[in-house]
C-alpha cells in the first residue's frame, strides 16, 4: 500500500485530518497483526492504539527510502512484543501442556486444506502467549531462532520448542476440525 | 524437522499475512485523544477552559456592543455600521424613499434594494415601544461618507450616510436628513476636520446608530421611527466592555512583630474586569493564595545524661622520698536525669481561597500603554492548613513533651490594596499587565493574642488580560 506523501508530511505536521486518513488507511491491516499476536480482539485493538500513537509521534523519523507499511508493521509488532513482555512480567502463563502433545511431531507431507481465516486466527488467538509469539515472528516475520531468543529473552531451544508445540498444536486442532467437518458431510 | 511443517506455515501466511479487520471507533478516539494530550493539548484545553468560562460569563452578565469603540478602531466611514444586528435586520424606509435595508450589514454600503422613488416611511418591523425611554432626541442628520453606487438605473449616485439615530431611540423619533452638518443629539456640532472632534465622533458611535440615504436631488427626508421592536431591553451603556484575566502574584508579607519576620505567599486569580467608561473599571475576581509559614514547636525532654564525674581513689601509697601519700584514682561519671529544651522548625502551608474586588482608573494611555491605579478589598477564607509534625527522634528521652507554639491562624481575613497598574496592549485582545499592589490586612492572621499587630505586604501581580 502506498500512501500519499502529503498525508505523511501532513502527520509530521500534527494536522489531525492528515492522521486521520492514514490510520484510516493502515488500521485494518494493521488490526490484523496485532490481533495475531494477541489473545484476543479487545487487546489487539490496545495495542494498535498504542501503536499508532508511537507512529504518529515519530513518523517525522522515517525515511522514505523504505516501504512505510512496513515501518509501521515493524512498530505494531514492536508494540506487541512490548506489550507481551510488559504482560509476562505480572502474569506468568500456564501453558495447558494436555493442549499440547508432547510426542515429536512427524513430519509429513500432508496437504493442509484452506482454513476459515476466522477460525485459523482464533486458533493462533488460542496458543499461549510465548508459542504464539514465537510463532508470528518466525512464520510471519521471518525472524531466526536465535533472533526471536533476543527479542523475546528466551534460549534458542526454547524458541525452537515453543515453535514445534504451536505447530503441532494447530496441526491437532485443524486435524479435528477436518474430522468434524468430514462427519457433517 | 522444521521442513515438514512448512505447509502449515505457508497455510497460515497464505491465510493470515493480508489479514484485516476494522478496528471500533473508539481506537481512533483513543488515539487522538493520546495525540492531543500528549502535545499543546493541555495548554488548549486550559486555555479552552478560560475561554469557555470567558464566553460564558459574558453572555450571562454581557452584552454584544459590536460597534465598540474602546479600541477607537473605528473609521469615520463606518459611524453609520448599526450597533445593533436587530436594528439591522429591521426594514426601515425613508420618507420619500421606498428603502429596504439589507438583513445585516451594509445597511448604507450595499442599497441594492433603494429605489429613488417614493420615499414612505413603512417600518413593518418596528413596532411597540421599547422598554427604555431616554426621551426623544433631536437628531439632525450628518454627511459622514460618501459612497457612491448604483441605481436601478445604471447611474451612479452618491450614498451619504448621514442620518443618525440614537441607540436609545424612543418611538417616534423624528429624524431630518441634513447632508452638510454633523449634529449629535444633546452635542454641538462636530466636524470630522478636527481630530478631537472626530474622536468624539468614535466615541459617540458606540451609543448611537444612525445612517442615512442621500441620493442626489433629495436631501432633506424625514424618517419617523413608529418604535424599534428590535432593540434588546436593556440599555446600551451597560456591557460597555467585559475582559478576562489570570493573574499570578508572589507577595511578601511584613508579619509587622518584634522579630519583624516576613513570609511568602503566592496568589493566583481569574478576574473578569466591567469597564463602564473608558477610564474607569470595576474588578472581580476569585483565586487561591498559597502561604508559607514556619511551624515552631517546643520540645521539651529528659535525658539521663552525664552531668559531671569525680576521682575515685582506688589505692594509695607513700612516697619514700617525700613521704606524702600518692593516690591511684579513676574517673567516675555522675549520671542524672537532665532536662533538655529544644526548637523545632517545620515548614507550613495555608491555602486561601480568595475573592477580591477592585475599582481601577486609567490614569495615563499612550498607544498601547496605559496607567491605572486600583484599590480594593480581598477577602480570604482559610482552606487547607498543612502543618507536619515536627521531627524528632531520641531513644533516650523521657518525658517528651512537644508543645505547639505556632499561633494558630485565623479562619478568614480581608485585605485592602492598593496599587498600579501598567498595562500593555499585546494586541487587541490580550493585554500584558504588572501590578505592584500594597496590601494591608484589615484583620491579624493569626489568632488573637500573639500577634496583635495587623500584617502588611508587598507584591506584584502579573496577568494577561483577555477582551473577546
Amino acid at each position: 500500500m502506498t500512501v500519499d506523501e502529503k498525508i505523511i508530511q501532513g502527520c509530521i505536521a500534527g494536522k489531525r485530518r492528515a492522521q486521520n486518513q492514514l490510520y484510516k488507511a493502515f488500521a485494518p491491516g494493521m488490526l490484523g497483526v496485532c490481533m495475531r499476536y494477541c489473545m484476543n480482539r479487545a487487546e489487539a485493538e490496545d495495542v494498535l492504539q498504542e501503536g499508532f500513537v508511537k507512529v504518529f509521534r515519530y513518523i517525522k523519523n522515517f525515511r522514505s527510502d523504505g516501504s512505510f507499511e512496513g515501518w509501521i508493521r515493524r512498530i505494531m509488532v514492536n508494540t506487541a512484543i512490548t506489550n507481551y513482555n510488559k504482560r509476562s512480567k505480572v502474569h506468568h502463563e500456564e501453558i495447558n501442556e494436555n493442549t499440547l502433545s508432547s510426542e515429536d511431531e512427524t513430519p509429513g507431507d500432508k496437504v493442509y486444506l484452506p482454513v476459515d481465516r476466522e477460525i485459523l486466527m482464533r486458533l493462533i488467538q488460542q496458543l499461549p502467549d510465548g508459542y504464539r509469539m514465537v510463532l508470528n515472528l518466525y512464520v510471519f516475520e521471518g525472524y531466526k531462532h536465535r533472533e526471536i531468543s533476543g527479542i523475546l529473552g528466551i534460549s534458542e531451544n526454547t524458541s525452537k520448542s515453543q515453535l514445534s508445540k504451536a505447530r503441532k498444536y494447530l496441526k491437532n486442532e485443524m486435524e479435528k476440525l477436518e474430522k468434524v467437518k468430514n462427519l457433517q458431510y | 524437522m522444521e521442513e515438514g511443517f512448512n505447509n502449515i506455515d505457508d497455510l497460515l501466511r497464505n491465510s493470515l499475512d493480508d489479514y484485516q479487520a476494522q478496528p471500533s471507533a473508539k481506537v481512533w478516539k483513543a488515539v487522538s485523544r493520546s495525540l492531543f494530550f500528549s502535545g499543546m493539548g493541555k495548554i488548549i484545553i486550559l486555555i479552552s477552559g478560560i475561554a469557555v468560562l470567558s464566553v460564558a460569563a459574558y453572555l450571562y452578565w454581557g452584552y454584544s456592543n459590536v460597534g465598540e469603540t474602546s479600541g477607537s478602531n473605528v473609521e469615520a466611514t463606518e459611524i453609520g455600521r448599526t450597533q445593533n444586528e436587530d436594528m439591522a435586520s429591521s426594514e426601515t424606509a425613508v420618507e420619500g424613499q421606498n428603502q429596504t435595508l439589507g438583513k445585516e450589514e451594509g445597511i448604507y454600503y450595499e442599497n441594492a434594494g433603494l429605489s429613488e422613488n417614493d420615499v414612505t416611511t413603512n417600518n413593518n418591523n418596528l413596532s411597540g415601544k421599547p422598554d427604555h425611554d431616554f426621551g426623544s432626541p433631536q437628531v439632525e442628520d450628518v454627511p459622514l461618507a460618501e459612497i457612491s453606487t448604483t441605481d436601478k438605473t445604471g447611474e451612479v449616485n452618491d450614498v451619504i450616510v448621514t442620518t443618525m439615530v440614537s441607540a436609545s431611540v424612543a418611538s417616534n423619533v423624528t429624524i431630518q436628513t441634513n447632508t452638510s452638518q454633523k449634529v449629535y443629539p444633546g452635542l454641538p456640532r462636530l466636524s470630522e476636520e478636527s481630530p478631537m472632534e472626530r474622536m468624539a465622533i468614535k466615541t459617540l458611535d458606540a451609543n448611537y446608530l444612525f445612517y442615512q440615504y442621500n441620493p442626489i436631488g433629495n436631501i432633506n427626508e424625514r424618517t419617523q421611527f413608529k418604535g424599534l421592536s428590535g432593540f434588546p431591553d436593556h440599555d446600551y451603556g451597560r456591557a460597555k466592555l467585559f475582559s478576562y484575566g489570570v493573574y499570578v502574584s508572589p507577595e511578601v508579607i511584613f508579619m509587622n512583630d518584634e522579630a519583624k519576620t516576613r513570609k511568602l505567599q503566592l496568589n493566583f486569580d481569574a478576574v473578569t474586569n466591567y469597564k463602564p467608561t473608558k477610564d474607569f473599571y470595576l474588578q472581580g475576581g476569585l483565586g487561591i493564595g498559597v502561604s508559607q509559614d514556619d511551624g515552631r514547636y517546643n520540645v521539651d525532654y529528659e535525658q539521663y545524661d552525664s552531668v559531671g564525674y569525680y576521682l575515685e581513689v582506688n589505692s594509695y601509697t607513700i612516697d619514700p622520698v617525700t613521704g606524702k601519700p600518692v593516690f591511684k584514682t579513676s574517673i567516675e561519671n555522675v549520671y542524672d536525669t537532665v532536662a533538655y529544651n529544644k526548637l523545632s522548625l517545620t515548614g507550613n502551608r495555608y491555602t486561601y481561597l480568595r475573592l477580591s474586588g477592585f475599582m481601577g482608573y486609567r490614569v495615563h494611555y499612550a498607544k498601547s500603554f496605559s496607567v491605572f491605579v486600583k484599590g480594593g478589598l480581598t477577602y480570604s477564607i482559610l482552606v487547607n492548613s498543612y502543618e507536619p509534625n515536627p521531627e524528632f527522634s531520641n531513644g533516650d528521652a523521657l518525658n517528651l513533651k512537644i508543645t505547639k507554639e505556632t499561633a494558630q491562624r485565623i479562619n478568614d481575613t480581608w485585605q485592602a490594596s492598593v496599587g498600579v497598574g501598567f498595562n500593555c496592549r499585546l494586541s487587541n485582545s490580550v493585554t500584558l499587565t504588572g501590578e505592584p499592589m500594597f496590601n494591608y490586612y484589615l484583620r491579624p492572621v493569626y489568632e488573637r493574642g500573639y500577634n496583635a499587630k495587623n500584617p502588611y505586604s508587598l507584591g506584584l501581580k502579573l496577568g494577561l488580560l483577555f477582551k473577546f
